[in-house]
């Protein structure tokens, strides 16, 4: 084929490539006339031979005709790999309603879900994660938390006794005094943990049950800043369109002291039967850290003030998942913590 | 504390608030209300009703037949009350009412019809036993609703008083923190002078802890009822009415707070009354029959001689009130709360006298007491003053308190309005005056809680309430301190473990001694003095135990495939961080396309992962320990330090002790506090290579006596350092390999940071190796 290629001698190119049936083929075919040493290539190589009044509308035809057959190419080339893929389909289905060999994924126990995610929220406060023994001596349980042994306050505490001569811890604000007996103010800490009293175990009760304990103390701290502080928690914990509201109580570490009652989320405070119509769901105890327990460490109490709170973590999950007999989080019945499964940052 | 609202009534005008709002008044201003309770609600129904005749019964000589005018109609009523006549108007609930559970109804009783029920005392639960039904005055009018016409109709108040509040033990002093909160005026009426009696009664206080000793000596006193109203109030607090001398003494403690007792005196032997604390062993009976011994620093009421009453807590069997008392000695005395406490603990008994005097009882009021009661005495028991009211000790007078307004403002974080504050505490009873940058208040005698500036704030927050108060952010300063080394490792383990398809448990800190039978250890663990059952005793020295009882409890709901962890806490001398893991069951429970159980190298490949991110080059070896079983059992260590163990549970006491009856139970503990705390603290920079690396495959025929650790450290210890990596990649049994040997695969990893190695260098170490490895008793195979 040379430069006098005509229009029929292309059609029959392009008939040849659309008989292909691979892609090897085609792309033998392609270099035998795109090539190099193709024969389309060759021709416009030639052109150069011819008269000058020619060569123009020559290069143009040919020019053409390259086109004409690369498009061919690509045609056959694109049917081919239809082709093929319909084939490897026919060949082989996957049935994508088939489960899956599944990964084992474990589950966090709930308790440990809910102690991380009040974690978060306190580190993402500015609060210093603390820790202490739950073997602990009288002393840090009771005395330095202004509750001498005959007062009748020691009544909310029915306490375990251990052979070494400590008690179990009643509450985590054991640490509080651990924390500001080595340090000076300003502090604001957390305390989750383990802690027991001698109840025995029925639907709202448990002889071990895990608490967090959080205290700040700086100049000026008031209820206002207490308060503050529990709305981010109750927020952050239960739902951005929570509120919380004070009642006074009664500890003998804290005056003044406070249940924290946190508003109903399904009838938001208006009543319903799910919070026995009050529209208020208790979830905690704080209050202003007693001048006593400033005095306790050696901070004076006229310079310092300070709030603590300490929330059981059981209460937060019977709210949070409905759970009506706590003791379900003690069996490990493997249905349950699955039942929980999820992901905590 | 159960306070009937009709009652409270009488102290404050609280007419126009609905129960529901003085609940609410109450809980809002610090007093916890528990419920509101209609202790009369089991009647229901009940009209009074003329008896307008009464016939016999004709086929029984221990009934009769009534007709009863109810108002708009009439009813006909049989009854076994043989004592009901004509024109008595008495309580009768008609067929279509209920009285407790029980639907009263139109019925037969031996061939006449009755329509309805009378109700007696005893069914009105105002007296134990009834003989008779319950009469109305005549005056009363036919048709009325018998709970209106009682006055059963209005709801009594259950609070739950904090400790600190003695004070509000009494109708009194709950109508004090409603007039507080509403500002209302509480109404207390003067108790009349008693007649002045001849008699004296000689009062000696021995002993500091009795601070005030009153008493007042009755005669002619005549044990009977009670007015109806009183008991009627004493059953709504929840107390149960015996006769009137002993429920006026009730009836005074609970309207005033302050515990009481009467004594009978003409069983008291002497004229006399000595307070003084008990000689060790000094033995009495009590009131309720049981005997105590006392020990130095019990209070006693003596005659002079003998005891005759635990000061505070209880009087004594010999001179309690009889049917047949007419001499009573009244006594208003005040004690100190922990010695009245210390003796209540010790001989476990607990009453509403000592419970009161545990948490204070006012000091001031004793006279006033001592009148109330003797007119309630000489009124509803016919009983007349013998003696002049005789007060032995002072009252307390408590202690002015500075208090300044901005730390008042500084501690509630809001600005009270100046003019509120002594409105506030006058309402409750505080004594004020102006003083400095505040005022100088002195607090009444029955609050024994207020001793310091602090305690005033929070009267005043209470009243002026805290929902006034606007919240602020905390304000909070960065942390610059690490996280507990605890909580990092406690993270990282249930981050890792649940990743590695494990599930995570929690189990009480304290099993049982029979879990730990046979499980040595070099300390006696750590035990509950008091625990609430022998199952839950010991403080767990290892975190294992309760995993088996998981899984035991899981295998036995047909959750045969467990693989769980628990981290926590463990109690020795110290206390430790253990993480503790078991498997059973199949490896993969989840795909269907494994079905493989668990094996040991699986169970110790995810040990040997959790430990690699840890930063534990772990060392295994075989171990004795008699609990797990003797072919699979082995210590961990670290840099010598002993870290834990892993094995298989000892298959027969699986079975017996935990009815797991297939399976290995495979467990494993490590002491995480023998960790690094952060594995990545020693690395320094990339440590491998850029040049390319050579593998060699070698197999070796392995007879069984030799362990794998043997092979692998003998390479290490031949080869020069391009030897970079010793990996096991195959281990073979079966077919072409004789009995008690496996076939092991390893592939050796080269390089060389100086530049690309030549086949022929590593060939020399091969050859090396080989006649290392074959020294051990392992011989190359051709491959
Ligand atoms: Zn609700």
């Amino acid at each position: 084929m040379l430069i006098n290629m005509t229009d029929q001698d292309v059609q029959d190119i392009i008939d040849q490539i659309k008989t292909v049936r691979t892609v090897n083929e085609l792309q033998e075919l392609k270099s035998k006339y795109l090539g190099k040493q193709g024969a389309l290539t060759v021709a416009m190589k030639k052109i150069r031979e011819v008269s000058p009044d020619k060569r123009k509308d020559l290069g143009r035809k040919l020019n053409l005709y390259k086109q004409r057959i690369e498009e061919a190419v690509e045609d056959q080339r694109n049917a081919l790999i239809e082709e093929e893929r319909e084939r490897r389909e026919a060949a082989h289905r996957y049935d994508v309603t088939m489960p899956g060999a599944r990964r084992e994924v474990g589950a966090l126990h709930i308790i440990s879900q809910v102690q991380e995610e009040v974690q978060e929220i306190f580190l993402g406060m500015g609060f210093e994660l603390a820790v202490g023994p739950e073997m602990e001596t009288s002393y840090y349980n009771f005395e330095a938390l202004n509750t001498p042994e005959w007062h009748p306050s020691r009544d909310m505490h029915d306490t375990f006794y251990l052979s070494n001569g400590k008690l179990l811890r009643t509450h985590t604000s054991t640490v509080q005094i651990r924390v500001m007996e080595k340090r000076k103010p300003p502090l604001a800490i957390f305390s989750p943990g383990r802690c027991y009293r001698k109840d025995t175990p029925d639907a709202t009760h448990l002889p071990m049950f895990y608490q967090v304990e959080v205290l700040h103390v700086d100049k000026n701290v008031s209820v206002a800043h207490l308060k503050g502080t529990l709305e981010i928690l109750a927020k952050r914990l239960f739902g951005q369109d929570r509120e919380i509201r004070l009642r006074p109580s009664y500890f003998p570490f804290t005056e003044p002291s406070f249940e924290v009652f946190v508003s109903c989320g399904i009838c938001h405070s208006t009543g319903c039967r799910s919070c026995g119509g009050t529209g208020w769901l208790e979830i905690l105890g704080a209050g202003m850290v007693h001048p006593n327990v400033f005095r306790s460490v050696g901070y004076d109490p006229d310079e310092w003030s300070g709030f603590a709170l300490g929330m059981g973590l059981e209460r937060v999950i019977m709210l949070k998942y409905d759970l009506e007999d706590i003791r379900e989080l003690m069996r490990n019945d493997r249905r349950f913590i699955k039942e929980f499964r999820g992901v905590v940052l | 504390m159960r306070i009937p609202t009709e009652w409270l009534k009488e102290f404050i005008d609280v007419s126009d608030k609905t129960t529901e709002a003085l609940a609410e008044a109450l809980s809002i201003s610090g007093t916890e209300v528990d419920s509101i309770v209609f202790p009369w609600e089991y009647i229901h129904g009940a009209l009074s009703g003329r008896v307008s005749q009464v016939e016999k019964h004709p086929n029984s000589s221990d009934l009769l037949i009534t007709k009863v005018d109810i108002g708009n109609r009439q009813i006909q009523i049989v009854t076994s009350d043989m004592t009901v006549k004509q024109g008595e108007i008495l309580a009768v609930i008609p067929a279509g009412g209920s009285f407790e559970e029980l639907e009263i109804r139109e019925r037969d009783i031996r061939g006449v019809t009755s329509e309805g029920m009378f109700l007696s005392l005893e069914e009105l639960r105002l007296e134990d036993e009834s003989l008779s039904v319950f009469r109305f005055d005549d005056d009363v009018e036919p048709g009325l609703d018998v709970r209106k016409l009682l006055g059963f109709d209005e709801a009594v108040i259950e609070v739950e008083l904090t400790p600190n509040r003695g004070d509000c033990l009494s109708v009194v002093g709950i109508a004090r923190e409603l007039s507080a909160f509403y500002d209302v005026e509480l109404k207390i009426p003067d108790a009349p002078e008693p007649d002045e009696g001849k008699e004296r009664i000689e009062i000696q206080i021995d002993d500091e802890n009795c601070y005030r000793y009153t008493a007042l000596l009755l005669e002619d006193v005549k044990v009977g009822p009670s007015p109806l109203w009183m008991k009627k109030r004493l059953v709504e607090a929840g107390l149960r009415p015996r006769n009137n001398v002993v429920d006026i003494t009730n009836y005074v403690m609970l309207e005033t707070g302050h515990p009481v007792h009467a004594f009978d005196f003409d069983r008291f032997e002497r004229r006399s009354i000595v307070i003084r604390g008990a000689e060790e062993n000094e033995p009495l009976r009590l009131l309720d029959k049981r005997d105590v011994v006392l020990e130095k620093g019990d209070l006693l009421i003596t005659n002079g001689k003998r005891p005759v009453a635990l000061a505070g807590i209880m009087g004594g069997y010999d001179s309690g009130i009889f049917e047949d008392t007419k001499s009573v000695l009244l006594e208003v005395a005040v004690f100190d709360p922990v010695t009245i406490r210390k003796t209540s603990r010790r001989l476990g008994v607990q009453t509403d006298s000592s419970y009161r005097f545990e948490r204070g009882v006012d000091t001031s009021d004793s006279v006033y007491v001592i009148k109330r009661l003797a007119d309630l005495m000489v009124r509803y028991a016919g009983a007349r003053a013998e003696s002049s009211v005789c007060d032995v000790g002072q009252p307390r007078e408590s202690k002015c308190i500075h208090m300044r307004k901005w730390f008042v403002d500084s501690v509630l974080g809001t600005v009270v309005p100046i003019k509120k504050i002594p409105r506030i505490l006058h309402s409750l009873g505080f004594g004020l005056k102006e003083r400095g940058d505040g005022w100088e208040v002195k607090p009444p005698t029955y609050r024994h809680d207020i001793e310091q500036e602090i305690d005033l704030v929070e009267e005043i927050g209470r009243i002026y309430g805290y929902d006034r108060i606007t919240s602020k952010p905390p304000r909070v300063m960065p942390i610059t301190t690490d996280l507990p080394e605890e909580t990092v490792k406690t993270r990282r383990a249930r981050r890792m473990m649940t990743s590695l398809g494990f599930d995570e448990v929690t189990n009480y800190s304290f099993i049982s001694p029979d879990s730990l039978q046979g499980i040595e250890s070099d300390e006696e663990p750590v035990q509950l003095k008091n625990p609430i059952s022998i199952d839950m005793s010991i403080m767990r020295p290892n975190i294992f135990p309760g995993l088996i009882e998981v899984a035991s409890y899981n295998y036995r709901r047909q959750n045969r495939d467990v693989r769980i962890f628990e981290v926590g806490r463990v109690f020795k001398k110290t206390e430790e961080l253990h993480l503790a893991i078991l498997a059973t069951g199949r490896e993969n429970p989840s795909d269907y396309s494994d079905k493989r159980d668990v094996s040991f190298y699986a169970f110790k490949g995810v040990l040997e992962a959790l430990l690699d991110i840890f930063g534990v080059s772990a060392t295994f070896s075989v171990n004795d320990y008699s609990w797990l079983e003797k072919s699979c059992r082995a210590s961990i260590y670290h840099e010598g330090k002993f870290m834990g163990f892993v094995g298989i549970f000892d298959k027969e006491r699986a079975e017996r002790a935990y009815e797991i009856k297939s399976g290995e139970l495979y467990i494993a503990e490590v002491a995480l506090d023998n960790c690094p705390r952060d594995r990545r603290q020693n690395v320094r920079k990339v440590s491998f290579s850029p040049f390319p690396r050579i593998f060699r495959d070698l197999s070796f025929l392995v007879p069984s006596g030799v362990d794998y650790e043997t092979i692998e450290k003998s390479i290490w210890e031949c080869s020069p350092d391009v030897l970079a990596e010793v990996n096991l990649t195959d281990v073979y049994k079966g077919k072409g390999i004789p009995d008690a040997c496996k076939s092991i695969t390893l592939t050796l990893v080269f390089e060389s940071f100086n530049g690309t190695l030549k086949d022929e260098d590593v060939s020399k170490v091969i050859e090396r190796v080989v006649s290392c490895v074959e020294k051990m008793g392992a011989k190359l195979r051709d491959s």
